[in-house]
């Protein structure tokens, strides 16, 4: 399903059909709703809105990786070395490790996925928080093979 | 010639054995007879010889000496005296004793009044061993009562009447009182015809005084007569104090140092009883002199009588029946001075005044840890520890030594190992000293850094108001702590003050440490909760910092990492959340950081619950999600961290806050341990007082003015309200509104109109959160939870509300008006209270003062609930201060009676319980066991966990620490909530559910029938278990039972009460409602049946079902006729003949009605009742007027019946069903009525259920209610307490109240007795039935003290062989005794 690199656990195109249907509650974050059209995702996340400002019937790219290295990794998404598990949690202020993913995007965000509700057999929600700014991702689990409760993972928007 | 010491082993007084003071020993103890009523010489005002001051006594003059014993006045001990009574005198003290003994014993032959049979039985009864207080009482009262009934000695045949008291201090014997004497008592006044024909005066006397008095000295004579045996008879114990000994003959003088003259400028000024004894000998030596010469019989009695009240005055001034000198004080007697919270029991004995303690203001300091108290250094000067010299800390005491009084870590004092030689450091030359330190001496330092101490805020009304703290010594006036330790001492810094201890040996220090150190005490025993944790600013800081969007870049995420500690934490900065376009970190991130700071910390917090303020996300906003996890809240209040990470939410005051198990605090402290929660709690401190502090957090006018829609809004909605009141009050006025159940047409107008009033309140409250910034100051505090409430904003911004007194609106105080402003019986909302401005637009004069009566009431309120509240608790502790677990895990109190086998049925700690009563809170502990251990290795089959779970539930370990039941709750929720979890998913996704293992299944066999990846992959995230998540969630089970569970020595009787006795709960149980019996009816279903049973079980009067009651006279009969009405008795759907009527009236007994007096006329429905005798008009009147209330059909002591629909299931029946609510008594009566399911009837009133059903129901009952209330207030105690409580006030078989003469019941020990209430009482009662105290509860070894045996760290000790104890010699001295 992911078209170039094998980090890239899920990725699609989606529409923005709301901002803040509950009310703005906060300043500078705001909650989008979208869906996409490619595998009939539901979306909602929480943003930035100073960053990186979207309006209604807005279309942008998302993309979920496991790490912002271009190009696949030794055993593919799942497996992890032993080496990458080390690092996995670490972060360099100069800027070095892993990374390439993010100068094809606009916005990234790093966080983890912690949580995933299936309603019913076939529509199943993964919940990720991103320092507490939270994505749903609800549609078919058959889009959501890679994604591995628990595991980190970035966000990665473009317009 | 010296003689040697034999030993010196401790002693310890281990009982007290009570009795009276005879003649004999006042005489032995005694120096001389006082005779003279002097006290100085006129000449040289010195104490006159002889005289109660007389200088043997002792001296309280400083320059004097005891002539005695020749010491001064602060050595000598002191001496007694004593006083010959030349006539005896009641002693106050003993008088009823005297008067209930003289009402057993014949007053002629002194024998008691008893059969011989019946004398032999209760002799038998009293001799039996180790016959309890209660019962030995009872048995007193058995015989008395025996004894008064006889008329004839069964011995001398004399004649008895009934002994009673007349006046203060005078008995009398009214020997011819039962009728069958009345011909003795002609016969005994025949024998004074002769007198009366002498001396005609007499005949008055004859025909009104058939009474005998018994003056002290005929009861002296009838009790010296009583025999040995007679005495057990009447519950005494001969060899401890016979009767006599209850009058006075001789008085012991006490010496002076307890009666100290104060000298006054020449004058002196002598204690009030010193001038008492003086009276008693100027009085003795006037009789003796009148008995001399020959005075007047009635002189001589007055003086007597003047003897006799001046005596009881010296004991107690306090007589019943003598009223107090106006004009002058009263005086203080013996009682006077043990008696009340001043006095010698309560004021010296159980509560002494200490050294080495301190107190000061108190003062906040978020620098400080949790645990730490920062001591002025002048404090730290002069309390001191003393410090025993080793090889390792020789160095730092030299040092110490040198600096000496003035100079910090200094000391005051050494002590020499060797000779026990103490110098004051503050002169000599120390450096001398220093260097001659040698080990084994003893210095008392100055209290340093990390000495330990106990600090306490008073009123300490449980145990985590004295909790110990590390110091920290440091320079001004006043203590600090940490204002997280604010809670359980109920501290603010509005200039309270607080006490600090310093405890003196390393023993103290251990026991403080381990026992009260606030580390070990971050949650209360109450219910488990935690009460230290973060308050007001704190929480304020905590929320701002962890909103949703709140973002830092590296400088300031790093200088806010740094806040968190004092540079002594490494700290592993976490990647930012947002990459591009710029690094941001979240608010969030700081306190994953502050939970785990850095890899090697092992905290790994998983929880997830509620936020203070929560929004659910509206279902319709998600559409596909079936329904949308409470994560999604769109004010972010829903916590969810994961591995010390947040997921979601904000930290408020439910999360960082006291109350909540699921906090954070809480969290780490039940998975991590008390020093880890404490730590954090620590960085929390400095972190959020340092953030604040940066970030500016204020309140200013802008924040309560209201902008133009909020004004307009509220406006509009007063407007509205006040029309709608307005409307209510027109068609109340025209008697148009429904009345509520149980409400006439005003009540039902005052509850409608308030509810119209509240309602526009919390309208406003709401419209006010809605309108006002998200940066108004008082709106963050009110979401958060730090202080005040919305209703507080509102009332601050819009509009005040109603302003309530005494539950109702503001009454009138003028006539049919609350004030002259407004129309007479106004009953529009601004006449009667409401404040419809806010306190920014300020109140109009009338509000003003409705205001500040409502104000007024709530202060008066708190003044009067301290008070009561204190009492309360008082009376709770005395009843349970001594109930302790044992080794064998039951409750027992210190005479070793069972109060409950087992602790709570279970044997757990409430404190240690983070479920709601249970050990471990499953679902929380099974999130944190799958977060924490590795998720990668295999994922188990659903019958592979089930079978692992057996076998690591039947490992020894689990089966020999943990009861069935607990294993079966595991087991329970492993199957129910993970295994067939699993096995859902599975069968959802087209695999094998796997519940049981088959047969045919080997190692390649697909269990997944060939799903595919994706399937695979979705079953993994939503459910995968490894066997290393199922092994650490058993671990946590295991180990968090095995460390629930209640140590032996526990005081949990203690803790109990201070527990049930906090102000909020103890208000709450007052209001325990009218008695209500509830009952299941047989159909349960049908509206009409339950009516029939209630007009069962109602009372109907006569009056309700006649139609007619009419007077009949006629020449040959008078009637009554009572016409009954049919129709009524139909439609009330009774079940009465005219023959029920008839046995109803006759039933009655006041009537006096004979059934032969009442005709039936069935036809007709008519009762005749028919009069006749010498008054037939009054009487004919008489029943007139009472026959209406004559109860026809139902119970009598039931008020109402109330048929009532339930709201929900319960153990009685499902929701909708009818039941019956019967106000009112009569319990068994309601059981057995036809329609009434009895085994499901219940009362809640505790007597009666104890008549009925028996103790154990009484019990229930008093559980069930306390546990009832509780809930209803929203208040949670653990049940362990209330079951104790429960139990303590039954475990004697009757139910016995938490008053002092329950207590009395409960206990055997006098001194705890006297400690309580009515102190003289039980004291008199001890020595005059020659009690014997055993000094083994909590209060009687306060007294004594001992260390309390038995209970908490005293209960361990070591068994050794007693040793061999020669035949103690003879003291001289003894012999003198």
């Amino acid at each position: 399903m992911t078209t170039n690199a094998s980090n890239i656990v899920f990725d699609d195109i989606f529409t923005i059909s709301a901002i803040d249907k509950e009310g703005k509650k906060f300043d500078r974050v705001s909650r989008l709703y979208a869906h996409s059209k490619n595998y009939d995702m539901d979306l909602t996340l929480d943003y930035n809105v100073e960053l990186y400002p979207l309006h209604e019937g807005q279309s942008f790219a998302l993309a979920l990786a496991s790490s912002l290295a271009k190009g696949p990794t030794a055993a593919g998404g799942v497996g992890i070395t032993e080496e990458e598990d080390k690092d996995r949690d670490v972060w360099r202020p100069d800027g070095k490790g892993r990374r390439g993913l993010e100068e094809d995007y606009e916005y990234v965000m790093y966080g983890k996925v912690y949580r995933f509700d299936g309603g019913t057999a076939e529509i199943v929600t993964a919940y990720a928080s991103f320092g507490g700014l939270l994505l749903s991702l609800t549609g078919s689990f058959r889009h959501m093979t890679s994604i591995v409760l628990g595991d980190p993972v970035y966000i990665l928007l473009r317009k | 010639m010296k003689e040697p010491v034999a030993h010196r082993a401790p002693k310890v007084i281990k009982k007290i054995q009570f009795s009276l003071l005879n003649n004999q020993d006042t005489v032995k103890i005694s120096e001389f007879e006082v005779t003279h009523r002097d006290l100085y010489t006129p000449v040289d005002r010195q104490p006159v010889k002889n005289g109660v001051l007389d200088r043997r006594l002792g001296t309280t003059e400083k320059n004097a000496f005891c002539e005695t014993c020749g010491l001064n006045s602060v050595d000598c001990v002191g001496h007694y005296a004593y006083i010959k009574l030349c006539v005896p005198v009641f002693h106050i003290g003993y008088f009823k004793h005297t008067i209930s003994i003289l009402q057993c014993i014949c007053k002629t032959c002194a024998r008691v009044l008893l059969e011989e049979p019946d004398r032999r039985a209760y002799l038998k009864r009293f001799r039996r061993p180790n016959l309890e207080n209660i019962q030995r009482q009872a048995l007193i009262k058995a015989v008395n009562t025996l004894a008064r009934k006889a008329v004839y000695c069964p011995y001398c045949a004399a004649t008895n009447g009934a002994v009673k008291k007349a006046g203060a201090l005078k008995i009398i014997h009214d020997k011819f009182r039962a009728k069958k004497t009345a011909d003795e008592m002609e016969q005994w006044k025949k024998t004074f015809t002769n007198a009366v024909e002498t001396q005609k005066d007499l005949a008055v006397y004859l025909n009104r005084a058939v009474y005998e008095e018994l003056n002290p000295l005929k009861v002296l004579d009838l009790f010296k007569r009583i025999s040995d045996e007679d005495c057990e008879l009447l519950g005494l114990k001969p060899e401890s104090g016979r009767p006599e000994e209850y009058l006075w003959q001789y008085i012991s003088v006490p010496p002076v140092c307890i009666r100290p003259s104060v000298a006054q400028d020449g004058a002196s000024n002598e204690d009030d009883l010193t001038v008492k004894l003086t009276e008693i000998v100027f009085t003795n030596a006037l009789i003796k002199q009148g008995l001399a010469k020959g005075a007047p019989t009635a002189q001589f009695m007055e003086q007597w009588d003047f003897m006799q009240l001046s005596v009881a005055m010296y004991i107690n001034s306090e007589l019943p029946g003598v009223p107090p000198q106006m004009g002058q004080k009263p005086i203080r007697g013996f009682c006077q001075r043990l008696k009340g919270k001043q006095g010698r029991f309560r004021g010296n004995l159980s509560g002494k005044r200490v050294d080495f303690s301190g107190r000061t203001v108190i003062s906040p300091d978020p620098n400080l840890r949790i645990d730490e108290v920062a001591v002025p250094e002048r404090v730290a000067k002069i309390l001191t520890y003393p410090e025993r010299v080793t090889s390792h800390n020789m160095e730092g005491l030299k040092k110490a030594i040198r600096n000496g009084c003035d100079l910090h870590p200094g000391a005051n004092y050494v002590t020499a190992g060797s000779s026990g030689f103490k110098k004051y450091l503050k002169f000599g030359n120390r450096s001398a000293i220093a260097d001659g330190l040698r080990i084994g001496d003893v210095v008392e330092r100055h209290i340093i850094d990390g000495d330990i101490v106990l600090f306490n805020r008073q009123p300490s009304l449980h145990k985590l108001s004295i909790m110990c703290h590390r110091v920290k010594v440091r320079p001004w006036r006043s203590f600090r702590l940490n204002e997280c330790v604010c809670g359980p001492y109920n501290a603010d810094f509005d200039g309270d003050e607080m006490n600090l201890h310093v405890p003196q040996t390393e023993e103290a220090r251990t026991e403080a440490l381990e026992l009260m150190s606030v580390n070990h005490n971050l949650v209360t025993p109450r219910n488990g909760e935690p009460v230290i944790a973060a308050i007001q600013d704190f929480i304020t800081a905590s929320f701002l910092l962890s909103r949703r969007d709140r973002f830092f870049d590296r400088r300031q995420f790093t200088q806010i990492c740094s806040y968190l500690a004092d540079a002594d934490l490494d700290i592993d900065i976490p990647p930012p959340t947002i990459w591009k376009p710029v690094r941001l970190w979240t608010g969030k991130q700081i306190f994953n950081v502050l939970m785990r700071p850095n890899a090697r910390s092992k905290v790994r917090v998983n929880v997830e619950s509620k936020c203070n303020k929560e929004e659910k996300p509206k279902a319709d906003c998600y559409p596909r999600m079936t329904n949308p996890a409470p994560d999604l809240s769109p004010n972010d209040g829903w916590l969810v961290i994961v591995n010390s990470e947040i997921m979601c939410g904000v930290m408020d005051k439910a999360t960082v806050g006291s109350g909540k198990k699921k906090s954070v605090f809480g969290v780490i402290m039940r998975d991590y341990g008390n020093y880890e929660a404490a730590a954090a709690m620590g960085r929390l401190a400095k972190l959020c007082a340092r953030y604040l502090a940066n970030y500016g957090f204020s309140l200013g006018i802008n924040d309560v003015i209201p902008g133009p829609i909020l004004s307009r809004e509220k406006e509009s909605m007063v407007a509205r309200a006040y029309a709608e009141c307005d409307d209510l009050i027109a068609r109340a006025k025209k008697g148009l509104l429904e009345n509520k159940a149980g409400c006439n047409q005003e009540q039902t107008l005052e509850a409608m109109i308030s509810s119209v009033l509240s309602n526009v309140r919390d309208k406003v409250g709401e419209i006010c959160m809605r309108e006002l910034s998200r940066h108004n100051a008082p709106l963050i505090m009110a979401t958060c939870g730090s202080k005040g409430s919305v209703i507080n904003v509102s009332q601050m911004v819009a509009c005040v509300g109603q302003q309530i007194i005494a539950g109702h609106r503001v009454p009138d105080g003028f006539q049919d008006r609350s004030l002259p402003h407004f129309p007479k019986k106004s009953r529009e909302p601004p006449s009667k209270g409401f404040v419809r401005n806010s306190f920014y637009s300020g109140l109009s004069p009338t509000e003003f003062l409705f205001h500040a009566i409502s104000g007024r009431e709530g202060l008066v309120d708190t003044a009067v609930k301290t008070a009561e509240t204190g009492y309360m608790q008082r009376r709770l502790m005395k009843a349970l201060e001594d109930l302790v677990t044992h080794y064998d895990s039951s409750v027992r109190n210190a005479t070793g009676g069972v109060v409950q086998f087992r602790y709570g049925d279970d044997g757990l700690d409430p404190a240690c319980l983070e479920g709601d009563a249970q050990p471990v809170e499953y679902e929380r502990a099974w999130r944190h066991a799958s977060s924490i251990a590795p998720r990668s290795s295999r994922g188990l089959l659903p019958f592979e966990i089930l079978e692992y779970v057996d076998r690591e539930l039947a490992q020894r370990r689990f089966t020999s620490e943990c009861t069935a039941a607990y294993i079966a709750t595991i087991r329970g929720f492993v199957t129910e909530r993970v295994a067939h979890r699993l096995a859902e998913i599975r069968k959802s996704h087209g695999m094998f559910d796997a519940l049981e293992r088959e047969e045919e299944w080997d190692a390649d066999t697909d269990l997944s029938m060939g799903a595919s990846l994706a399937d695979r992959a979705i079953v993994d995230n939503k459910s995968k278990v490894t066997e290393e998540q199922l092994r650490t969630f058993l671990d946590v089970c295991w180990t968090k039972y095995v460390k629930a569970k209640i140590e032996p020595g526990s005081t949990v009787g203690a803790v109990g009460a201070q527990s049930i006795g906090e102000p909020e709960i103890i208000n709450a149980a007052k209001l325990i409602s009218t008695p209500i019996i509830s009952c299941k009816l047989v159909t349960s279903d049908s509206e009409a049946s339950a009516r029939i049973v209630k007009g069962r079980l109602e009372k109907t009067h006569l009056g309700d079902i006649a139609s007619f009651i009419e007077e009949a006279w006629a020449a040959e009969y008078t009637y009554i006729g009572i016409i009954v009405d049919t129709k009524t008795i139909q439609d009330l759907q009774l079940e009465l003949t005219l023959d029920d009527i008839k046995w109803a009236i006759v039933a009655a007994r006041k009537l006096k009605i004979k059934q032969e007096s009442i005709t039936v006329i069935p036809r007709k429905n008519r009762l005749r009742v028919y009069i006749d005798g010498a008054d037939k008009y009054y009487r004919l009147m008489d029943l007139k007027r009472l026959l209406p209330g004559v109860v026809v059909k139902g119970v009598p002591t039931i008020h109402r019946a109330i048929i009532n629909i339930k709201e929900k299931d319960d153990w009685r029946g499902k929701k909708g069903d009818k039941e019956l609510l019967v106000e009112g008594y009569g319990l068994q009566k309601v059981m057995v009525t036809q329609g009434i399911v009895g085994e499901h009837t219940s009362s809640n009133h505790v007597i009666e259920t104890a008549q009925v059903l028996g103790i154990e129901a009484a019990r229930r009952t008093i559980i069930n209610e306390i546990q009832f209330t509780m809930q209803s207030h929203g208040m949670s105690i653990d049940p362990r307490h209330v079951m104790l409580l429960g139990d303590v006030m039954t475990y004697k078989g009757e139910v016995l109240g938490i008053t002092r003469f329950g207590v009395a019941k409960m206990k055997d020990s006098v001194l705890m007795l006297a400690s309580f209430e009515k102190t003289t009482d039980h004291l008199f009662d001890a020595s005059a039935y020659g009690k014997t105290d055993s000094i083994a509860g909590v209060s009687e070894s306060i007294i004594m003290g001992n260390p309390a045996a038995n209970t908490g760290t005293s209960m361990p000790a070591l068994i050794i062989p007693a040793p061999p104890i020669s035949k103690p010699r003879k003291l001289l001295f003894e012999q003198a005794l």
